[in-house]
């Protein structure tokens, strides 16, 4: 009996040890590493000398108005990037839902933003985006909107909900695809025994359908916080974190401290705090699962 | 009954402008390219693309290293696929089949890689790299890519594994096949969906990557398409409209693929994430 | 409340669903619609709950048009086949969901806002104590604050029925709602609605198409086939008289049987070789000398004798199935006795009461009740009806 146990962890090991591997040098040892050179001083420029430094690089962190100014910057746009791709998605989902004639045509094309490489669409968009012969300036204009040329990506106030726009767009598909498998999931008879019950329209919607669709919501909401915390070429390739810190998220802020100012260990500091963001995330995640799975009786 | 009539036309109309929106971009990308130079700085552009004119196209192929930059992303896509599955695949067999001492702490492991900013390993990466001499060499890419892939395609796989039952393999077993044929001819074929759909997944993670591509590559010839593309930003020698048409050919795989593979990868993907 | 419905189709695409169908129930009818699958029962029983548009004709019930309203405002109750509990609701919270729902304002349906107010609601005492008397009147008091996944098939059930009950609405609408359940619980469920129906004296319409729900449960049994009503009658209407052979093989088990017999004077010879009947008076008034009938007989009025003294026609025993109370006896008949009916050759059976000694390969004589035979015509498959069973024998005719 034992041996076979044996036996089964021998082949069970074998089967996940290329992946142990390479997760263990390419993901493990970085992150130990990483998390070493946030208390160290090390540059850029002499990679394998470094001097311990202690905890000076986060309290130099949250000493500089700067950092401030990229939490901040990094909530708006969890925040804002999450909100706007699970309403629209769910949107969009409730509009795809059931049959109508080019169904598989439509699930095609709204793949589209998913599909496309962040390097196109950065393109694509800061064209779109250009102040004097972008063609968003040019439809607004014609249509009485604006008045001259908006500088979308260039103007303090406006980059932010500019780059929101441009990750909402790339990322909605997804959780539009994922919210139309689970309103899939939502037994038919249950909204029909709703309208017998008296409920209409929209409280069919507020109070059979999202209860059953609220794990996958929660779930969905987990996977794209951590991923706008994550998300870096899109935002670098439109705004470099720009204009003045107003796109400035704290992957491009590391980018920065890193590449451009050089100061890895500073560089390594946020990114321990970004990935301490993530696991408070995750344990607010779990709370507010396992509370309300408590709350459906499903505990 | 009049009330859903009006509800259909509604939906219809918010359907229209859903994918209007969504797919206008890479319109405006076919509209600039071809459209000539001349034309694209006016006050009132052009809206409706010109098939009489694609100079660009041949421009990008012609006086850009376009062919260049996609043969070393495919080069990448393709090691980084082969990488993925040959190692995803029996991490995510073990953990469907065995009860192994280990298991919940390496299904925590995959999930956790999920935490993980790419650019936060950027550095610890490239000095590893460099002990190796894996900088600018295409396999180091390869590498790099397929350990940001292989959780997500061990954790499909382990689902797509997960409903195929026992039973046959137990009768394999019985008719004498030894175990790691059962995995290859027997499970393989039934999530076949499933590993196409981790097939494409990789695949494009890797034509997408861009940020390791332009830290670990410095040679000019080994660039792949997104570095080499982005690289147009800032240079001013090249023209918009060809800067669009070799975004719209870079573009353009990973749109087939949206429209002809979406069942098989959208099928799996969300499967995942909805059970997950 | 009565329920009239007046040339009711339902059609998908050039497909008709349910087809120009009209029958009307009273104020106290169990209506049973009793079919195969594919045959439009459950279309039909969703047309009247408005959860499906009519394409054509007429739905009243109460002498109130309907057939163009919402659900809810039709004040019907519909428990379904899956029951469709709400999954994250208390049982208490589904029985009270209707009542909710006639007493929240639009924006009480918000998400989290709205959750305070429809708790407000389930606790005011008018609410709470009629959830909490119809929650006893089925024996689930005890269960209010669990949720539907903790509960037994038959548990769920009887939610579903107590959420049907709360609003007392005028007519209950079921559709196959005893189908989950296993053959025990059936049996109990059974009889429990049937004594709701007793105790609550409302309208019941009801889809199966389990004829022993139908036989056992319902006043009035509409059967249906493709759509078409094929007979309206009360339980023994249907089985004693039915209006055409689709009604006489669907409704029985065995079904009855059919022999092709033609007319000879006053007597119809069966078959080849078989034996020659009489031919009531209503039948020999509507068909000619020498025409072509098809014969029904239930097996109860095949009469089987052991032995071959030659008082009736010789056969032989193929199969034996012993019941406990009554016995199948499978009938092959003799070699100069051709069977013409179908198109591979039929098992006849007959039906013996209590615990036959038969074994297959015995030599038997059988003989029929001649006077509780059913005629049909081979070509429309119509009964030859009798005088009594005129009124509900066709489907355009209305009880």
């Amino acid at each position: 009996m034992q041996s076979n146990e044996r036996a089964i962890n021998r082949e069970a090991w074998f089967g996940i040890a290329p992946a142990v591997l390479l997760l263990a040098a390419v993901q493990g040892y970085p992150i130990l590493r990483g998390i070493y050179l946030s208390f160290t001083n090390t540059s850029l420029l002499s990679p394998n000398r470094s001097t311990f430094v202690g905890l000076r690089n986060f309290t130099a962190l949250f000493n500089l108005d700067s950092f401030q100014i990229t939490m901040v910057k990094t909530l708006v746009y969890a925040t804002g990037s999450v909100i706007g791709a699970v309403v629209l998605g769910l949107a969009a989902a409730l509009v795809m839902n059931g049959a109508f004639p080019g169904r598989r045509l439509v699930r095609a094309m709204i793949l589209v933003p998913w599909a496309t490489p962040q390097v196109a669409v950065a393109l694509v968009f800061v064209w779109i985006f250009n102040a004097d012969y972008g063609v968003l300036n040019y439809a607004l204009s014609s249509i009485g909107l604006i008045d001259g040329g908006v500088l979308w990506l260039n103007d303090p106030d406006l980059a932010m909900g500019s780059v929101l726009l441009v990750t909402i767009w790339k990322i909605f598909p997804f959780s539009a695809l994922v919210l139309l498998a689970a309103l899939q999931s939502v037994p038919a008879s249950l909204e029909e025994a709703a309208r017998i019950d008296g409920a209409r329209g929209f409280a069919v919607l507020t109070e059979i359908t999202l209860p059953g669709i609220r794990r996958t919501i929660l779930v969905l909401v987990l996977f794209l916080s951590i991923w706008s915390l994550r998300r870096f070429e899109l935002i670098w390739l439109l705004t470099q974190g720009g204009p003045v810190r107003a796109t400035n998220t704290l992957v491009v802020d590391l980018y920065r401290q890193g590449f451009v100012n050089a100061h890895l260990g500073r560089a390594a500091a946020i990114g321990v705090v970004g990935f301490l963001a993530s696991i408070l995330i995750t344990i607010v995640y779990y709370y507010v699962e396992q509370r309300s799975a408590r709350r459906a009786g499903e505990a | 009954m009049t009330g859903r009539r009006v509800g259909g036309v509604a939906r219809t109309v918010a359907i229209v402008v859903m994918v209007g929106l969504t797919i206008f971009p890479i319109y405006w990308m076919l509209v600039t390219a071809t459209t000539d130079t001349s034309r694209l700085f006016l006050d009132a552009p052009d809206l409706l693309p010109n098939f009489g004119h694609l100079a660009a196209f041949a421009a990008a192929l012609d006086d850009t290293a376009l062919l260049l930059w996609l043969l070393n992303s495919a080069i990448i896509a393709v090691g980084t696929t082969v990488l993925t599955i040959a190692t995803a695949w029996f991490a995510a067999y073990a953990l469907s089949r065995y009860r192994f001492r280990g298991r919940g702490a390496f299904g925590l492991a995959l999930f956790a890689t999920q935490f993980l900013p790419e650019v936060f390993l950027l550095v610890p990466i490239y000095g590893l790299f460099l002990t190796f001499g894996l900088l600018n060499r295409l396999e180091g890419l390869m590498i790099v890519n397929a350990a940001f892939v292989v959780p997500v395609a061990t954790w499909l796989l382990k689902t797509a594994i997960d409903a195929v039952p026992r039973e046959i393999e137990e009768a394999a077993r019985v008719d004498g096949a030894p175990r790691l044929a059962i995995q290859i001819s027997i499970v393989a074929p039934l999530v076949l969906p499933s590993l196409a759909a981790v097939s494409v997944i990789a695949f494009f993670h890797a034509w997408d990557e861009f940020v390791f591509a332009l830290t670990f590559i410095s040679k000019a010839d080994l660039r792949p398409a997104s570095v080499g593309i982005a690289s147009f930003v800032g240079e001013l020698t090249t023209p918009l409209d060809v800067i669009m048409a070799a975004s719209l050919i870079y573009v353009l795989p990973t749109l087939i693929f949206a429209v002809f593979a979406q069942r098989y990868v959208i099928g799996g993907l969300v499967a995942g994430s909805v059970k997950g | 409340m009565t329920i009239t419905l007046t040339g009711v189709t339902k059609q998908f695409g050039a497909f008709k669903a349910v087809d120009n169908v009209s029958l009307s129930a009273g104020e106290r009818d169990f209506v049973v619609l009793l079919g195969p699958s594919g045959s439009g029962k459950s279309t039909l029983l969703r047309m009247i709950a408005g959860l499906e548009d009519v394409s054509s004709g007429t739905i009243e019930i109460g002498g109130r048009r309907v057939d163009q309203m919402e659900p809810v405002e039709r004040n019907i109750a519909f428990v379904f086949q899956t029951y469709a509990l709400y999954p994250h609701m208390t049982v208490r919270r589904n029985i009270a969901f209707p009542l909710i729902m006639q007493r929240a304002r639009g924006w009480h349906h918000l998400p989290f806002i709205g959750s305070i107010f429809k708790r407000r609601i389930e606790r005011m005492p008018e609410v709470r104590e009629r959830v909490e008397s119809v929650a006893r009147s089925i024996g689930l008091d005890e269960m209010l604050e669990r949720h539907p996944r903790t509960l037994s098939g038959g548990q769920r059930q009887r939610v579903a029925v107590g959420r049907a009950l709360v609003r007392n609405p005028t007519i209950f609408l079921m559709d196959e709602p005893l189908s989950n359940l296993d053959a025990q619980l059936r049996v109990e469920m059974r009889a429990q609605i049937t004594r709701l129906f007793g105790q609550l004296g409302k309208t019941f319409v009801y889809v199966t198409h389990d004829q022993v729900e139908a036989m056992t449960m319902a006043t009035l049994v509409v059967v249906l086939d493709h759509g078409q009503v094929q007979q309206i009658g009360t339980p023994r209407e249907i089985y004693e008289h039915p209006a055409n052979e689709f009604v006489a093989r669907f409704i029985g088990n065995p079904p009855m049987n059919i022999f092709v017999g033609r007319r000879r004077g006053d007597r119809i010879a069966i078959d080849d070789g078989g034996p020659v009947l009489a031919l009531p008076e209503h039948v020999r008034r509507q068909t000619a000398d020498g025409a072509v009938l098809h014969v029904g007989a239930r097996p109860e009025d095949v009469l089987v004798t052991p032995g071959s003294s030659g008082a009736g026609t010789a056969a032989t025993v193929s199969a034996i199935e012993r019941l406990g109370p009554e016995t199948l006896v499978g009938i092959v008949f003799g070699e100069n006795w051709q069977r013409r009916y179908g198109e591979t050759s039929v098992e006849d059976f007959a039906r013996l009461g209590g615990y036959s000694t038969l074994k297959p390969g015995d030599r038997i004589e059988v003989r029929f009740n001649e006077d509780r035979l059913s005629f049909f015509s081979p070509e429309t498959g119509q009964s030859y009806s009798a005088p009594a069973t005129i009124q509900s024998a066709t489907a355009e005719a209305l009880p």
